[in-house]
């Protein structure tokens, strides 16, 4: 991932955006199941911000 | 390749888009808050205490809770009714005229199971607006109806655009950094800047649905508009020259429901539109069902009964823009995923504020920011 110029920089903003959307439609389209996954999808881009943000300063 | 006359091009427009929505956007975003967890904390400040009673208990008949309200209310107007499908409640709505803006509009709670009386609310105008009512109000319409609403949606759409054209500056941006690189030791302009790409471009899905769902609920108004001049208007107009009914010669609301009911069993009927109600058909009661799962509990479907004869009349098919209308709904409140989507949702909000406020931040410095930001892209760009 790391040779590829484009992926290095918008592989982590593509995963980040593919995970939000599918946490805000698995929700949406799916009962209890449906939410459990989106909460987790969701989640994740959240703890990749925090380990980011937060990684130095600890 | 991009080039420095582009991309400065791309700055002005995300710099402008965002310099003019944001003091709104901040305003969205704190009241937003609040919203997200609207209904819990309506029922914490006003809560309803409902009789223990099995869940499968059967419901009482609406006739004899728009009886008791008529022989309440004998001068004015049933004009809708709410049959709750969480709580077990019910919701009589009168008015003294048909004007939807009436002041002297009010509501009686009635209990869905027994039938009987719970609450008697003032009239609109007397009745104090709760918390979440003017949070509602300002980050609906900044308390000035459709005008405000139309208002906040040109500056939804700014929002949009200073969302894309940010994503587009983070591709030069981050030519010679690595993802979440920030800068700490250099500069507080430095640090900021590299926050606010980093929160930024995480969360820009997140900004950009919440953002163009919040355009298309401002735009309800219109779109409802749009849809009784041009599909309810054909469907009304074979009954022109029809007399008028007036209250007094209704079927029975209770049929009406239940006609509507067994018309569509795999739907819930959570209210029912009065005939001579502007929202509904001068000719027939008008019940608005929805589905029974996750999605399609959020697409509603309205039912035509004719008023006095209490048959079925037609299933109304809806325009797409209304569907779109109705599933952005949910994904701009956030309130279709339980307690802990909402508590994503507030931790998204949050964000949303620190990079609007860093953003304004980074306008205020900017000069030095706008030399680094284009040093920063190094030689590959000349």
């Amino acid at each position: 991932m790391n040779n590829n110029p484009f992926l290095r920089r918008w592989g982590m903003p593509l995963l980040m955006a593919v995970l939000s959307l599918f946490g805000l439609l698995s929700a949406l389209l799916g009962d209890r199941p449906g939410q459990v996954l989106s909460w987790i999808a969701l989640v994740v881009p959240l703890l990749v911000l925090a380990w980011y943000v937060f990684r130095k300063s600890w | 390749m991009t080039s420095v006359k582009n991309i400065k091009r791309w700055f002005w427009w995300h710099r402008w888009s965002s310099l003019i929505c944001t003091l709104f956007l901040l305003m969205l975003c704190l009241t937003g808050l609040p919203l997200i967890f609207g209904e819990e904390i309506d029922g914490w400040l006003n809560p309803t205490h409902y009789a223990e009673m099995p869940k499968d208990s059967p419901k009482a008949d609406l006739d004899a809770m728009t009886g008791a309200a008529k022989a309440r209310y004998p001068r004015e107007l049933l004009t809708s009714i709410f049959v709750d499908d969480d709580e077990p409640q019910v919701l009589v709505n009168m008015a003294p005229t048909w004007d939807p803006r009436d002041p002297m509009r009010h509501s009686l709670q009635f209990d869905s199971r027994t039938g009987k009386l719970l609450k008697d609310e003032p009239p609109f105008a007397q009745r104090p607006a709760t918390f979440i009512d003017i949070m509602l109000d300002l980050h609906r319409g900044l308390f000035l109806d459709l005008a405000g609403e139309l208002f906040l949606g040109v500056i939804g759409v700014l929002f949009v655009i200073s969302i894309l054209s940010g994503i587009v500056l983070y591709g030069p941006f981050m030519k010679k950094l690595d993802f979440g690189t920030v800068r700490r030791d250099r500069s507080r302009r430095l640090k900021w800047l590299d926050l606010h790409n980093l929160l930024g471009i995480v969360t820009a899905a997140w900004l950009l649905v919440v953002g163009l769902t919040g355009v298309i609920n401002e735009l309800s108004t219109p779109l409802f508009g749009l849809w009784q001049m041009t599909d309810v208007k054909a469907m009304l107009s074979k009954y022109k020259g029809n007399p008028l009914p007036g209250q007094q010669d209704l079927n029975s609301v209770q049929g009406a429901y239940h006609t509507a009911a067994q018309a569509l069993p795999d739907m819930v009927v959570t209210s029912v539109v009065y005939p001579g109600n502007p929202f509904g058909s001068p000719y027939h009661y008008v019940l608005w069902a929805k589905g029974n799962q996750a999605f399609s509990s959020r697409l509603f479907s309205p039912v035509l009964v004719d008023a006095g004869s209490g048959k079925l009349v037609s299933v109304v098919k809806m325009p797409f823009y209304l569907r779109a209308l109705e599933v952005s709904r949910p994904l701009h409140f956030g309130d279709y995923g339980g307690v802990p989507l909402k508590v994503i949702w507030v931790i998204f909000d949050v964000i949303a504020i620190v990079v609007l406020m860093s953003g304004v931040y980074l306008w205020w410095a900017r000069r030095k920011l706008y030399e680094s930001y284009f040093s920063g892209m190094g030689a590959s760009l000349q």
